[in-house]
C-alpha cells in the first residue's frame, strides 16, 4: 500500500516546518536508544562542546586543548555531548468516551498525537503508538520517512471499545520494557482511576506526560433540567435533575477530580496538562507544551 | 363581582388550555448521551436533593405562565369593578317630577316606576354602607331627604313624596344642581327620569345610549302629533302646547311651510306631495324644550295599482291623471291571479268576483251579479251628498242609455235616475264595490273635467284606510304610532346610563323601560351594577394593576426559567 505523502488533515506546511524545529525535553538519565539527534549530557562524539576535564592516561591526544596547556601549563581535554535517540510512546485512548463532545475529543487527541509523533520522527527518534483498548498498535518506527505511514495509521484509527485505563497502562508497562518518553492522551474518564497504571509506568523508568483531554461540556454542562443520562461507553444510566445549583456542584466535583489527578502527577513528577478541546492543537503545542515538553 | 367592558377578550383565556396541554406534553426526563456518569455519581447526592426543588420551580414556572395569561386576558377585557370604598359612599337620588313623568305608557306610570327604582337603588346603596340623599327635580328642585344611613328614612320619604309635576324642563335646573355638587368628591348622582329633555351640552356624555321616548308632553312644547296620506296629499297635525300663539315652520322634504297656531291649538297642514320617495323626513324648524317629537320620518306609500279591464281610452287617461299606476288589459286576458290593489271592470265581469275592491262600469247583460234586461233612456241624474261625488257636478249631465240593474242588498244608490239608479256603492263579499250603470260611450261625461275627479274619489274610497297611515288625533302623552322615528330600532331604549362629568362627578340615569317586559331586565341591571362604576374613558386602575402584575410575573418567570431550566 503506497504511503500517503499528504500532511495530517488540518496541518499546514508552515505548522509542520515549525514543529520540525522542536525537540522534546527529556528527563536527565532517560535511557536512550541508538544514535539520534537528542543531545545527552554525557561525553560523546558530537560536535556540541560540553566541558573540559583533566587529561588522563589514554585519552585521545586529538581532544587535548592546547590553548589551555599554553596558558596554564596543564593538559585538559575537551568533552563533547553525545546525540542519542529515544522512544516516544504515544498511548492514545480510543474508547467510546473519547468520541464525544464538541469539538470532538478523539479528533483532537489524534491531531495532537500526530503533531507530537511528527516532532519525534523529525529528530530521528523512535515512535510507537499504542491505542487503548489495544486493537491498534504501531511498532517502533524511526526517521522522517516513517512520517506518512505514521499519519496514515493515526488517520485510519477509529474510536471504539470500552477501556479500563489503569489496567491497560499496567499491561503496557508489563509488555514494553524499553523506557522512553510516554505521552498519555486520554480523558481519564474511568471510575477506577489511572494512578496505579501511571505508577507502573514510572516504575519501568518511563518519563510519563499526562495530556488530559476533556470537552467543554464535560467541564461545564450547559443542559439543565430533569435528565436521564446514558453513558456512551458503558451504557450506564443515571437520572439526575440539573438546575443551576446542581450544575455548579457538578463543576466543583469535576474541579476536585482534576485537582486530585494534578496533585498525583505533581507528586510523581509527571507533567499534567488539562486540554479542553475548544483550544486549537496549534495553541496547545505552541503555548502550553513549549517550554515544558517541547523545547 | 367583576364586570367587563370587553368581555369577549376573555376568550384569550383559552390559551390556558394550550399551556396546560404543553405542560402535559413536556417529558418528565430528557434523554442525554454523556461521556461519563461517574462524576455525576459523585455529585449525585447534591443533585438528588435538588430534584424536588427543581420540580417545585418548574411547576412554579407553569403557574406563573398561567398567571400571566390570566392577568393579561383579564386586563384586556377591561374589568369594571369599582374600588371605591363602600363605607362612606355617598349618593344622591334625584327624582324627576316633571309633567312627562305622569305619562302612563308604563304601568302604573313613569313616576311610580321611578319611585320604585329609587327605593331599590337606595336600599342597595344603604346595604353597602353608603349614605343616600333624595332630591326632587322639578320647577323648584328641593331636598326631600338629607344624607341618611337608614333605609326606613328613605322609604318614608319616598312614600310621603307628593310631586307637583310642574310643566317645565329639568335640564337647566339639573345642570345648576350638578354644579353645586361638583365640588364634592366620591358623590354619585342617580337621576331617575324619563329623560324627556335634552341633555345640556355642559354635561359631557360619555356613554350616550339615550333613546328618550317622544311623549308629546305639554311642557313648553311643539310637536308633530299626526300625519297621513290621502292620495297625493300629505296632511300633518302640529300641536302647540305652549300658552302663547306660535308661528311654526315645517320642512317637508325640501319644501318649507308655515303654520300659525294659537295657544294649545292643534293645526293641520296639507301638502301636495308626489309619491316618489320612499322615506320623507319632516321636521319642525322651531326650537322648543322637547326636541324628540319635532322630527319624524314618514314612509311614503306607493300609488295604488289599478287593473283596468276595458277598451275605453278615457278611463285609462282619467285613472292615470289621478296618480294611479294603471295596467290595462282586454277581457280575454283577464286572470284572477293578476295582482292589483283595485280592479275596474267596464263592459265585462268575470264568472267570479275577485277578492279586491273594484269599480264596475256598465256590467254586461248576462252577468250573474248585476243582471239587467231593460234599458232606460235619457236619464237625468240626481246626486246625493257623498264623498264619491266631492267636486263632481252632475246637474247638467244626461245619460242616453242606462241599464236597469237590481244590485244586491249590500249596495246603496248614491246617484238616482228616476226609472233606474245610476251609481251605487257598498260591500259585496266584504269587498268594497262601486257600481256605475250607464254606458259611458253614450254619454259625454268622460269628456267632462269632473270625470277624473269622480274616479279619484272612487279610488280614494275603494282604497279606504289603506291610504291613511294615521289616526286623525294624537293626544298628549301618546306615542305617535304611524311613524318610524329615525332613532327607533337603534340602541337600548332604556336602562342604566352613565353620564360622566369632567370634574369627576358622576351622573347616572335610570330611565324607564319602554316595554313592560324589559322592566325585569332594567331591574337586573340596577341590582347588578349597584353602586359600582368606573371612570368610563380612562384606563381603569384595576386594568393597569393587572398589566403591571403581569409584567412583574413575566419577569419573574424569565428569571426562574434561566435559573432552573
Amino acid at each position: 500500500m503506497p504511503l500517503s505523502t499528504e500532511p495530517f488533515p488540518g496541518f499546514s506546511e508552515a505548522l509542520l516546518r515549525r514543529l520540525a524545529r522542536f525537540r522534546f525535553r527529556l528527563r536527565p538519565g532517560l535511557p536512550g536508544r541508538g544514535v539520534g539527534e537528542h543531545l545527552v549530557r554525557k561525553g560523546g562524539a558530537s560536535v556540541e562542546f560540553s566541558d573540559f576535564r583533566t587529561y588522563s592516561y589514554g585519552d585521545d591526544f586529538r581532544l587535548v586543548d592546547w590553548n589551555s596547556f599554553a596558558r596554564l601549563d596543564r593538559l585538559f581535554v575537551k568533552v563533547f555531548r553525545d546525540e542519542e535517540g529515544f522512544v516516544l510512546h504515544l498511548l492514545l485512548d480510543r474508547s467510546r468516551s473519547m468520541d464525544w463532545g464538541k469539538p470532538n475529543k478523539w479528533q483532537f487527541a489524534k491531531r495532537l498525537a500526530a503533531a507530537l509523533g511528527y516532532v519525534a520522527l523529525s529528530a530521528f527518534n523512535w515512535v510507537t503508538v499504542q491505542a487503548l483498548p489495544d486493537s491498534f498498535f504501531l511498532k517502533e518506527r524511526r526517521g522522517r520517512g516513517m512520517i506518512p505511514m505514521f499519519f496514515q495509521f493515526l488517520e485510519r484509527m477509529p474510536p471504539g471499545g470500552s477501556l479500563d485505563l489503569s489496567a491497560a497502562l499496567e499491561e503496557y508497562a508489563r509488555t514494553h520494557v524499553q523506557p522512553g518518553l510516554l505521552v498519555m492522551l486520554t480523558d481519564a474518564l474511568t471510575p477506577r482511576g489511572v494512578e496505579t497504571g501511571i505508577k507502573r509506568l514510572l516504575a519501568r523508568g518511563h518519563q510519563v506526560v499526562f495530556l488530559h483531554i476533556l470537552a467543554p461540556e464535560e467541564i461545564n454542562p450547559s443542559t439543565l433540567g430533569d435528565l436521564e443520562l446514558e453513558e456512551v461507553e458503558w451504557r450506564d444510566r443515571l437520572e439526575v435533575s440539573l438546575d443551576s445549583f446542581a450544575a455548579r456542584t457538578y463543576r466543583y466535583t469535576v474541579q476536585n477530580w482534576r485537582r486530585e489527578l494534578e496533585g498525583f502527577c505533581l507528586t510523581h513528577q509527571v507533567p499534567y496538562f488539562l486540554l479542553p478541546t475548544d483550544q486549537t492543537v496549534e495553541d496547545v503545542l505552541l503555548k502550553r507544551l513549549v517550554g515544558v515538553l517541547l523545547g | 363581582m367583576i364586570l367587563f367592558q370587553q368581555p369577549w377578550f376573555l376568550l384569550s383565556l383559552l390559551a390556558l388550555g394550550f399551556l396546560f396541554w404543553l405542560y402535559l406534553r413536556q417529558p418528565r426526563r430528557r434523554k442525554q448521551i454523556v461521556s461519563q456518569v461517574f462524576l455525576y455519581l459523585r455529585a449525585r447526592k447534591e443533585i438528588l436533593t435538588r430534584f424536588h426543588r427543581l420540580r417545585f420551580f418548574r411547576n412554579m414556572i407553569f403557574f406563573l405562565q398561567c398567571l400571566v395569561v390570566l392577568l393579561l386576558g383579564t386586563a384586556g377585557a377591561l374589568p369594571l369593578t369599582g374600588f371605591y370604598p363602600l363605607l362612606g359612599y355617598r349618593a344622591v337620588l334625584v327624582l324627576d317630577s316633571s309633567l312627562s313623568m305622569m305619562t302612563q305608557d308604563v304601568e302604573p306610570n313613569r313616576w311610580e316606576q321611578a319611585r320604585e327604582r329609587a327605593r331599590q337603588l337606595g336600599r342597595n346603596l344603604l346595604a353597602d354602607g353608603g349614605e343616600v340623599a333624595l332630591w326632587e327635580l322639578n320647577q323648584d328642585p328641593h331636598l326631600v331627604l338629607d344624607f341618611t344611613l337608614e333605609a326606613n328614612d328613605l322609604d318614608r320619604a319616598l312614600n310621603e313624596l307628593a310631586p307637583t309635576f310642574s310643566a317645565c324642563t329639568p335640564a337647566e335646573l339639573l345642570l345648576e344642581r350638578l354644579d353645586r355638587w361638583a365640588g364634592e368628591r366620591m358623590l354619585t348622582v342617580f337621576l331617575l327620569s324619563d329623560m324627556a329633555f335634552e341633555i345640556p351640552p355642559a354635561i359631557r356624555i360619555s356613554h350616550l345610549a339615550l333613546r328618550p321616548q317622544p311623549v308629546g308632553t305639554p311642557c313648553g312644547n311643539l310637536a308633530i302629533v299626526g300625519a297621513g296620506w290621502q292620495l297625493d296629499r300629505l296632511w300633518l297635525k302640529v300641536a302647540n302646547y305652549t300658552d302663547q300663539p306660535r308661528t311654526v315652520r315645517l320642512q317637508v322634504g325640501e319644501n318649507t311651510s308655515v303654520l300659525n297656531l294659537e295657544a294649545e291649538e292643534i293645526g293641520s297642514l296639507e301638502f301636495q306631495q308626489t309619491r316618489t320617495a320612499s322615506l320623507l323626513p319632516i321636521s319642525l324648524m322651531e326650537e322648543d324644550e322637547l326636541p324628540w317629537d319635532n322630527r319624524l320620518d314618514l314612509t311614503v306609500p306607493l300609488p295604488p295599482r289599478v287593473l283596468l279591464i276595458s277598451s275605453s281610452p278615457f278611463l285609462e287617461s282619467a285613472l292615470e291623471a289621478a296618480g294611479n299606476n294603471v295596467v290595462t288589459i282586454g277581457p280575454e286576458d283577464y286572470r284572477s291571479e293578476i295582482s292589483a290593489d283595485l280592479i275596474v271592470f267596464e263592459d265585462f265581469l268575470p264568472s267570479s268576483l275577485p277578492a279586491r275592491p273594484m269599480l264596475v262600469i256598465h256590467p254586461p247583460m248576462n252577468n250573474s251579479f248585476f243582471a239587467w234586461t231593460e234599458t232606460a233612456t235619457l236619464v237625468i241624474p240626481q246626486a246625493r251628498t257623498d264623498p264619491l261625488l266631492r267636486f263632481v257636478d252632475l246637474s247638467q249631465m244626461r245619460f242616453l242609455r242606462v241599464p236597469m240593474l237590481d244590485p244586491p242588498a249590500g249596495l246603496a244608490p248614491i246617484v238616482l235616475g228616476g226609472e233606474t239608479d245610476i251609481l251605487w256603492k257598498g260591500f259585496l263579499n266584504n269587498q268594497k264595490i262601486a257600481l256605475l250603470a250607464p254606458d259611458l260611450s253614450s254619454s259625454s261625461w268622460p269628456l267632462e273635467p269632473t270625470f277624473p275627479v269622480f274616479l279619484a274619489n272612487v279610488v280614494r274610497w275603494l282604497m279606504g284606510d289603506d291610504l291613511l297611515h294615521s289616526t286623525n288625533d294624537a293626544e298628549s302623552g301618546i306615542l305617535i304610532e304611524p311613524f318610524s322615528p329615525s332613532y327607533q330600532g337603534r340602541g337600548t331604549p332604556w336602562g342604566l346610563y352613565g353620564i360622566d362629568r369632567a370634574d369627576g362627578l358622576s351622573l347616572y340615569t335610570v330611565a324607564q323601560p319602554n316595554e313592560q317586559e324589559s322592566n325585569l331586565q332594567i331591574l337586573a341591571d340596577v341590582e347588578q351594577f349597584g353602586i359600582r362604576s368606573a371612570p368610563p374613558d380612562l384606563l381603569r386602575p384595576i386594568t393597569v394593576a393587572f398589566l403591571i402584575t403581569a409584567l412583574i410575573v413575566f419577569a419573574l418567570e424569565e428569571v426562574l426559567r434561566k435559573r432552573y431550566g
